[in-house]
């Protein structure tokens, strides 16, 4: 039961960093759409 | 509602900071209002998926705003030729809506903190036994990932929007380096934010291990189970679609960009060069369209050029104080297919002079999302045209056969004026 929490937990860091991680990736793509203009 | 964009991102930095303090002050202020009711043996349950919902609408409606001012800004990507239909309204447009999009995100997840303690405060279990430190270490480290994406995106946007808005006071000529240089700064400092996500997933796995040992051997509520398999499926589903967007880096630099180096476009398909020798000095411009020859855009005939050409020389000088004088060089501009018969006129006028051949080689840039993104960068080959001495330049038939003499030529090749 113990290991069985442990995922559980390890699962909602899991989403939580990779959720992070897109969010600047995502917002990261500025940086591609305004260089655009020097095309 | 675009007027409304328009007007925020005119007023960053401030209308950032006052939207943001604004929204935190009312969600604190709501917080304590809603805490006595909230404070009952009679929760009201359907408070916290009101503010999920909440979360979740405003999140989305920032997001859709990047993405339509992405879309914009895409929207305006065509063919060489249709860059001169190019609306610099939608482009600026598009990327306000970007700014005012990322701009929101900040504080959403400020509202979104400071709520959640004070609702958490009240909402807490109150049982005789305190709850285990670990489990609050966990909650908070769960939370620092998406904190710091949500504000990270938003320093993040603070710090382009800031760049871009300090490009009004560049040298247009400079205007292109700067710009990207900041856009390659910007994305150092997602690098760094990047890193400190990493951080927390670290600091909580130990965290996770930690709690799960204290509480032992109890079996987790559903709802808890539940939580933590949507954060992950949300994860992985948001990791996975914004592949493409990870791997679109800014554009690079190019040398002789031929959409800004010149500030023209030209429609017609120039030269192509094997070597791009790096361009010493500008100088006057020939420029032969399908139905004009301009000299430094406006109009001449043959017998003009000589004496235009001498006057560059003469005001070289006084125009350019302390620099050398440099030989007498004027760039040539022309479609691959014109017809050397139609030049030899205005450089038999032309005298002893350097021709720099204006051509144009393709530098496409492969997208992830945007497929292959066509690009153009001058490139400059010189020869040496002269009145008698030389290879006669009635040799060649077109434009294209002289270019391709003078790329396969080691040295600078002698061209006669006949």
């Amino acid at each position: 039961l113990v290991v069985r929490n442990a995922v559980v937990a390890l699962l909602g860091v899991a989403g939580a960093t990779l959720l992070g991680l897109a969010a600047l990736d995502w917002a990261g793509y500025t940086s591609f759409s305004i260089s655009l203009i020097s095309r | 509602m675009s007027t409304f964009f328009q007007s925020f991102a005119d007023a960053a930095p401030f209308s950032w900071i006052a939207a943001t303090m604004g929204a935190v002050v009312a969600s604190w202020l709501l917080a304590v209002l809603l805490r006595a009711r909230l404070a009952t043996p009679r929760r009201w349950l359907g408070f916290p998926i009101l503010c999920s919902l909440a979360l979740v609408i405003t999140t989305a409606a920032a997001i859709a705003a990047v993405e339509i001012g992405r879309r914009d800004v895409a929207g305006q990507l065509g063919t060489r030729q249709e860059l001169f239909n190019v609306a610099s309204n939608v482009i600026s447009r598009g990327i306000a809506r970007q700014f005012a999009g990322l701009a929101l995100l900040g504080p959403i997840a400020l509202v979104f903190l400071v709520s959640a303690s004070l609702l958490r405060w009240d909402l807490r279990e109150r049982s005789a036994v305190p709850a285990p430190r670990a489990r609050g270490a966990l909650g908070v480290i769960v939370v620092l990932p998406l904190i710091i994406g949500a504000v990270g995106a938003f320093i993040y946007g603070l710090s382009v929007h800031a760049g871009w808005v300090g490009l009004a006071a560049v040298d247009p000529s400079e205007k292109e380096r700067v710009m990207l240089e900041r856009l390659q700064r910007a994305d150092h400092l997602l690098t760094l934010l990047r890193a400190s996500v990493v951080a927390a997933a670290g600091a909580g796995s130990i965290a996770a291990i930690a709690w799960a040992r204290a509480a032992g051997a109890r079996p987790l509520g559903r709802a808890r189970v539940a939580m933590a398999s949507v954060l992950f499926a949300a994860g992985l589903g948001a990791f996975v679609s914004t592949r493409g967007q990870a791997a679109d880096r800014p554009l690079q630099m190019l040398a002789y960009n031929q959409r800004n180096s010149f500030g023209t476009v030209f429609s017609q398909e120039m030269p192509r060069f094997s070597r791009c020798p790096p361009l010493s000095a500008g100088a006057p411009v020939l420029e032969f369209s399908t139905s004009e020859v301009m000299f430094d855009g406006g109009q001449v005939s043959p017998e003009d050029i000589h004496d235009k050409l001498v006057t560059e020389q003469i005001s070289f000088p006084l125009l350019h104080p302390g620099q050398p004088p440099r030989p007498p060089t004027m760039h040539v501009v022309a479609d691959v297919a014109t017809p050397i018969d139609r030049m030899l006129p205005y450089l038999a006028y032309a005298g002893d002079v350097e021709i720099v051949m204006v051509g144009s080689n393709p530098r496409p840039f492969a997208s992830r999302t945007l497929g292959v993104i066509e690009r153009r960068e001058f490139c400059f080959r010189a020869f040496s045209l002269r009145e008698d001495d030389g290879v006669p330049l009635s040799g060649y038939r077109t434009w294209r056969d002289l270019a391709l003499a003078v790329d396969r030529s080691a040295a600078v090749l002698r061209i006669a004026a006949r």
